[in-house]
């Protein structure tokens, strides 16, 4: 049995380095070569086990009613446009994409579509610093999958908390 | 009646005390008979071990939760990752099964959460809140299924059931699938119930390391926690459909979860739990049945059937105390002494110590039956019995409100009802003394004297002769009711008034510096000694816990303050953490001199030093919780030795959320105060070593 034990041990070990090797290099392409956006913010912050401080999240293009009626499925990709630098909703149906649209991937939460940026985690004692932030800057694929790499504040600079 | 008893346990000496048996100062030498030194010398150690690994466990995940962005993300990847790997290798290098080789299992299955965390913090958890917990306790179950280790095994169980309520609550309830939460709730239960049949199959009682009684209630505990979750969701939203099918579902599972107990293998703390589990469910079946009547009738209802409940339940553990007995052997007394593993003297060797005759020992001895329940059962009723005793107070409100609506003097009428009821109920309890029928006069002092607090505070409109009233109720139900439950409520009211009398009405300096000190002293006074021929024990832990639950009471309500920098020298409020440590000092001395006879410290002092100072440096009620430690471990007490424990565990988690320091100045201090403990480990371990070679 001992041997087992060895092994069952030793093959988790791996299929947990094998996890989190392969997320990390997923994500760290995608912010290296992601398409930057911006989407607006309506911030709310309080502190997650484990995790420390965030802001939570909510962005003006969330809302359900964007959708104008429209039944989409819990999961799936809507169109976003980027205009003036912030992207916002543009329709429900994928289909042609103009130069200045992108796919961006969704998961249905009650009345709220959910793109994947629902919390900021910042270093702890650096709160203030991200009082100022009105956008959400995210690295999106051509597949629409996002990831929220940092928060900006009104003329869309990024925010640097102050060491 | 019994015949010549030969040996005795500590359930003993309150009969003795009564019939003036033990006099002045020989109660600790008593109590010292009954202490089994090698096994409080081992559970010291063990505790000592897992107080280091746990607070340098802590202090790794408030490291890496302070979220440095001064550190790049792979370095934190890679800090974490190495860890990991070197935990599982030195686990295999020490050969799995070793202590130091088992905590760095435990140690591995912890970081990988938080691995979990720093991918979180460093892609802003691109995935939804539960995926986190749920993979983690996937990845991490070889580990415990290997570890044949059962803290191993409970630090996953702690995980997995994180795991089970984020996947119910963000995976399914948020995205409007509340049915498929209650279904995965129950699921999960009926799963747990097929793995506690497993366990005791194929490994309780086959494998050594898979012995212990605790883990066994733990698991019954959880299922008991996914049972009462997927009823109450499932039970108080159902308007048809499949929903009432799952309440039934929980329903029938607590009763199957009590059956299998019962038949197989009937421990009383597993029938206890399982019994506790029904109760909560049946009473919510019966809130809901009364729910449509008028809201007299219905609270009257209510409060009788709560009580026929808390009578059924009390029967119940009875029935199950007898049966565990004829089943496995195990009487009440030798589950208690379970609780707290004792030596049975032999009664010459007390009457010596006790400086009395054997035959009058004796004679008290075989003229009584001991029928005094283990705290946990005496714990279910009276929290049953509060819940039945509030429904009572609103019914004697309604009633009254409803009869005497258009009178001024409502609050001075509420008053007299609720102290004749007091009275009555005193006079009934009294001549009672015991049977199941005490719950009942139990309830009616509760609900007697909580309606004339009420009444005083609505005739008078003033807060403080309310206060005074509750404690001088309290202290007649304290001297004149021999009853646990009603004991520990009344020390926990007196302190409770008091504590709102110093903080808010005096004005006074430190005021939980002189709360520490009174309900220290208190507790101590009460443990270590008869009063008035009587011991008050649950009196005495309820002094002794006071302080920690006044830590909790203060971290939620008092010391939340908004974010704040810090550094590892800012620490606040030195003044009262000083006084703490002076205290801890104090009643650790007091307990090691008291017993004049007894040579040496307990534990020795370069163990209690390096303690006491670490200890200290931690805040939310530390200090107390290292008191009620060593209170259990000098007087040979395991109850209070845990409920100091799982304070600890708490005061850890609610250091988490305060906001006077930051996360990463706080994982400084639990790093040093683990490395510590290791290190005091790792000095009596040689120690002890050497004292049994020599």
């Amino acid at each position: 049995m001992t041997p087992v034990r060895y092994l069952v041990i030793f093959a988790a070990f791996l299929g947990i380095a094998g996890f989190f090797g392969s997320q990390i290099k997923g994500f760290e392409s995608l912010r290296a070569e992601g398409r930057t956006v911006f989407l607006e913010l309506r911030p709310v912050d309080p502190r997650a086990l484990m995790l420390g401080d965030y802001m939570a999240l909510r962005y003006d293009q969330d809302s359900l009613k964007l959708l104008d009626g429209e039944d989409i499925p819990p999961k799936g990709v809507v169109v976003f446009k980027e205009e003036d630098g912030v992207s916002t909703f543009a329709r429900a149906a994928v289909d042609t994409l103009a130069n200045n649209e992108f796919k961006l991937a969704y998961v249905k939460q009650r009345r709220e579509l959910n793109f994947g940026g629902p919390r900021f985690y910042f270093e702890n004692g650096t709160a203030q610093d991200y009082e100022a932030a009105r956008y959400g800057v995210f690295k999106v694929d051509e597949n629409g999958k996002a990831v929220l790499v940092s928060l900006a504040d009104k003329d869309r600079e990024i925010i640097n908390p102050k060491p | 009646m019994n015949s010549d008893v030969a040996s005795i346990d500590e359930t003993h000496l309150p009969l003795l005390a009564e019939n003036g048996l033990i006099g002045e100062g020989r109660y600790l030498p008593a109590l010292e008979l009954f202490r089994d030194s090698s096994f409080w010398n081992g559970w010291a150690m063990k505790a000592l071990f897992a107080l280091a690994t746990g607070h340098i466990l802590a202090g790794i995940i408030f490291f890496f939760a302070h979220n440095w962005f001064g550190l790049p993300d792979l370095a934190k990847f890679g800090l974490v990752g190495g860890g990991i790997t070197i935990s599982i290798l030195g686990w295999m290098v020490l050969r799995l099964d070793g202590i130091m080789a088992q905590a760095l299992g435990i140690t591995a299955t912890v970081l990988v959460g938080v691995m979990f965390a720093v991918f979180g913090q460093v892609y802003q958890t691109p995935a939804l809140i539960h995926t986190p917990f749920v993979l983690w306790a996937f990845m991490t179950l070889p580990f415990a299924a290997m570890s044949r280790n059962l803290a191993h095994w409970a630090v996953w169980l702690v995980i997995a059931v994180v795991a089970v309520f984020a996947y119910a609550s963000t995976g399914l309830r948020i995205v409007g699938n509340e049915f498929g939460a209650d279904v995965f709730v129950i699921g999960a239960a009926t799963v747990t119930l097929l793995a506690l049949a497993a366990y005791d199959r194929v490994l309780a009682g086959k494998r050594s390391w898979a012995q212990g009684d605790w883990f066994r209630v733990l698991i019954i505990a959880i299922i008991g926690v996914f049972l009462v979750a997927g009823f109450t969701s499932s039970f108080w939203k159902f308007t048809g459909g499949m929903r009432p099918l799952i309440s039934f579902l929980a329903l029938s599972l607590s009763v199957v979860l009590l059956g299998y107990l019962y038949r197989f293998k009937p421990t009383l703390a597993g029938l206890a739990v399982a019994t506790f589990t029904l109760f909560l469910i049946a009473m919510q079946f019966l809130f809901r049945i009364f729910d449509g009547l008028n809201d007299v009738s219905s609270l009257m209802f209510v409060f009788f059937g709560l009580v026929a409940m808390i009578i059924g339940m009390a029967k119940a553990f009875s029935h199950f105390s007898k049966i565990s007995e004829r089943k496995i052997g195990k009487s009440i007394a030798a589950v208690k002494n379970e609780d707290s593993p004792k030596n049975m003297p032999s009664v010459t060797d007390a009457a010596k110590v006790l400086g009395q005759d054997e035959t009058d020992i004796q004679s008290v001895l075989s003229a009584s039956v001991n029928d005094r329940s283990p705290w946990y059962i005496e714990t279910f009723l009276a929290v049953g019995g509060i819940l039945a005793a509030l429904f009572g107070c609103a019914f004697v409100g309604s009633l009254l409100g409803l009869l005497l609506s258009a009178t001024e003097e409502f609050g001075f009428v509420l008053l007299l009802i609720g102290l004749a009821l007091y009275g009555a109920a005193m006079a009934f309890r009294i001549k009672i003394g015991s049977g199941f029928t005490r719950h009942f006069s139990n309830t009616l002092i509760l609900v007697g004297s909580i309606t004339a607090v009420i009444g005083l505070a609505i005739s008078l409109k003033n807060i403080d002769a309310p206060l005074i009233l509750a404690i001088a109720l309290s202290a007649g139900a304290f001297f004149f009711v021999r009853d646990r439950i009603i004991e520990f409520l009344a020390a926990l009211t007196f302190i409770g008034c008091t504590a709102v009398e110093v903080y808010y009405r005096m004005g006074v300096i430190l005021p939980e510096t002189i709360l520490l000190i009174l309900s220290t002293a208190l507790g101590i006074f009460f443990l270590t000694r008869p009063f008035g021929k009587r011991l008050y024990h649950a009196a005495g832990t309820a002094f002794l816990i006071a302080p920690a639950l006044l830590g909790i009471g203060l971290a939620h309500f008092e010391s939340i303050k908004l974010f704040s920098k810090g550094s590892v020298l800012d620490l606040p409020n030195w003044l009262p953490r000083a006084a703490s440590l002076l205290v801890l000092v104090a009643a650790a001395a007091w307990l090691n001199r008291a017993n004049q006879e007894r040579q040496g410290w307990r534990p020795p002092l370069f163990i209690l030093i390096p303690l006491v100072i670490a200890m200290a440096l931690l805040p939310y009620g530390g200090a107390s919780a290292l008191l009620l430690i060593l209170t259990g471990y000098i007087l040979g007490s395991r109850s209070l030795a845990i409920v100091g424990v799982l304070f600890q565990i708490y005061f850890l988690y609610m250091f988490y959320y305060d906001l006077t320091l930051s996360l990463g100045a706080k994982s400084y201090l639990l790093l040093a105060t683990g490395l510590v403990f290791l290190g005091v480990w790792f000095v009596a371990d040689r120690f002890m070593k050497r004292e049994a070679l020599s």
